[in-house]
Formats: structure tokens, sequence, C-alpha cells
């Protein structure tokens, strides 16, 4: 504690010992919202990666069973027509859940795929075979590139 | 458009002639020249002529070592009049749908089940 010769405390080096714990005070708690943020940023980052290592696969395998049920189904398209709009339908679920998984191009084209989905005119009739096989490239596509990001995850995690 | 999505793009276009029955293939059972040399095994081989091309494709089963558990894959490949592979597709998904659809068309299976229901008194 700061005092003067006689032994009384200086009221004014008082006053700039406070403002100088003030100061620190101010400065250690700006470090520690900093802090926060970054704890908060990468609590955030590893229960995205947690989520993505614990559903990605699952998600992934189904989107290869979609296309492959809809090439599939293709072979006897019209006959098969409303086989295709449960497939599509289920397809599209199983879209909208990957959506907040993925990031950039691959969630763009999974956007896009729902919206294909979404605009189909149904029931289904000789005409949506091209629409049809529109969004079978789509979903042979991302296939790809849900491959090629576990890929990628690996060596982000190893 | 990159090259894979090129490929993967020739491989639908590959698949939508062959369900649209615009690209006939054609079942091969002798593939001794295609496993030659190799302990890899190939049941039957599909050929198909595109344009001035022809076509090969098959199911390879493999495995990397001799105890390794055997792998599969789908090749299609662009071959000479000898037979011999030229060049083969990158991998990709609709290379394997490309093949499910003309084991359909070959195996003439809407016929079957045609005649079958047309058949059966109701």
């Amino acid at each position: 504690m700061p005092s003067t010769s006689l032994g009384v405390e200086s009221p004014v080096k008082d006053m700039g010992y406070h403002e100088y714990l003030a100061d620190v005070g101010g400065y250690a708690s700006i470090l520690g919202l900093m802090i926060s943020v970054w704890v908060l940023i990468n609590l955030r980052r590893i229960r995205n990666q947690f989520l993505f290592q614990a559903r990605f696969p699952a998600l992934r395998k189904a989107i290869g069973s979609h296309s492959n049920t809809i090439s599939e189904l293709l072979n006897s398209f019209p006959s098969s027509a409303s086989d295709i709009e449960v497939e599509l339908e289920r397809c599209s679920r199983n879209l909208k859940n990957l959506k907040g998984k993925v990031t950039g191009t691959t969630r763009q084209s999974v956007r896009i795929l729902i919206k294909q989905i979404n605009y189909m005119t149904k029931p289904f009739t000789e005409q949506s075979k091209a629409d049809i096989r529109k969004v079978y490239v789509g979903l042979t596509g991302l296939e790809t590139d849900l491959k090629n990001l576990t890929e990628d995850q690996k060596w982000r995690t190893e | 458009m990159s090259a894979d999505n090129r490929f993967l793009k020739a491989v639908t276009k590959l698949n939508e002639l062959t369900q649209d029955k615009q690209l006939k293939w054609e079942k091969e059972d002798d593939t001794n020249s295609i496993t030659y040399g190799t302990e890899n095994i190939v049941d039957v081989a599909y050929y198909a002529v595109c344009g001035d091309r022809r076509l090969r494709l098959y199911e390879l089963k493999y495995r990397d070592y001799p105890d390794a558990p055997w792998e599969t894959m789908t090749v299609l490949e662009f071959v000479d009049s000898h037979n011999k592979s030229e060049w083969v597709f990158p991998e990709n998904p609709a290379t394997r749908h490309l093949l499910e659809s003309v084991r359909y068309n070959t195996s003439k299976v809407d016929d079957f089940i045609n005649e079958l229901l047309d058949d059966v008194p109701r």
C-alpha cells in the first residue's frame, strides 16, 4: 500500500494505484471475454466435428442409397413413378438434415437439390423423367463430393 | 466443370441411353482376356458400341494380397477391336448404376414381368 514518509497514506498516490488496478481489471476483463469467445468458438467447432463424425457416414450412405434406388427405378419408368416419388421424399428429408452439417459448395449443391425436388410437378408423368434424371445426376455428384469430404476429414482429425 | 464432373455426366448419359434402350449391350461370358495373368475374377462382361467407340463394362473382384478380403469395383473402359483395354473411366458411383441398368436390360426384366403379369389370371 503506498504511503508518505510520515506513515500517512497519500490519497493522490492511492488514487493512481486504484486507477492502475482498474486499468488492469479492464484489460483482464477484455482478455477474459476474448478467451471466452475463443473457447465458445472451439466448443462449437468440436461439437460440429463430433456431430459430423457421428452422423455423416450414415447420411452419406443414405444419399448413395437414394441415387442407387432412383437409378434402378428409372429402368422401369413410368410404372415405377410412384416409387420414385416416395424415394425422392425420403431423399429430401435426408438432404435437409445434411444441409446443416456441410458448408461451402457442398451445402450449395444440397440446397439446389432440395429446391429441385420441391419444385417437381407431381404425380410424375413421362415428361418428369428429365427432371428426375437431373436430380439423380445431382445426387450422384453429391455422393462423390461427400466421399471426398470424408477423406479430407480423416486428415483433419489425424 | 471439373474433369470428375464431366466423367460423371458422361456415365450418367450412357445410363440414360441404356435405360431408354438406345444403347444396346452384348453379354460376354468369356472374360479370360480381362483377368489373364492375375487372380482377379470377372464373371461376365458387357460390350456396346457408342459412336465409333467400343465400350466394355464389368464388375472386377480383386484382392490386394493373397489373404486379404475380396473387394469389388465396377470398370467401364474403351476397348479396341481385339478387346484390349485402351482407357478406363475414373471410378464413380454412376458406373455401378450403369452396370445395374445394363444387367436389368440385358436380362429383359421388363419383358419377363409384363409377360408374367399378363399370363396371371385375375
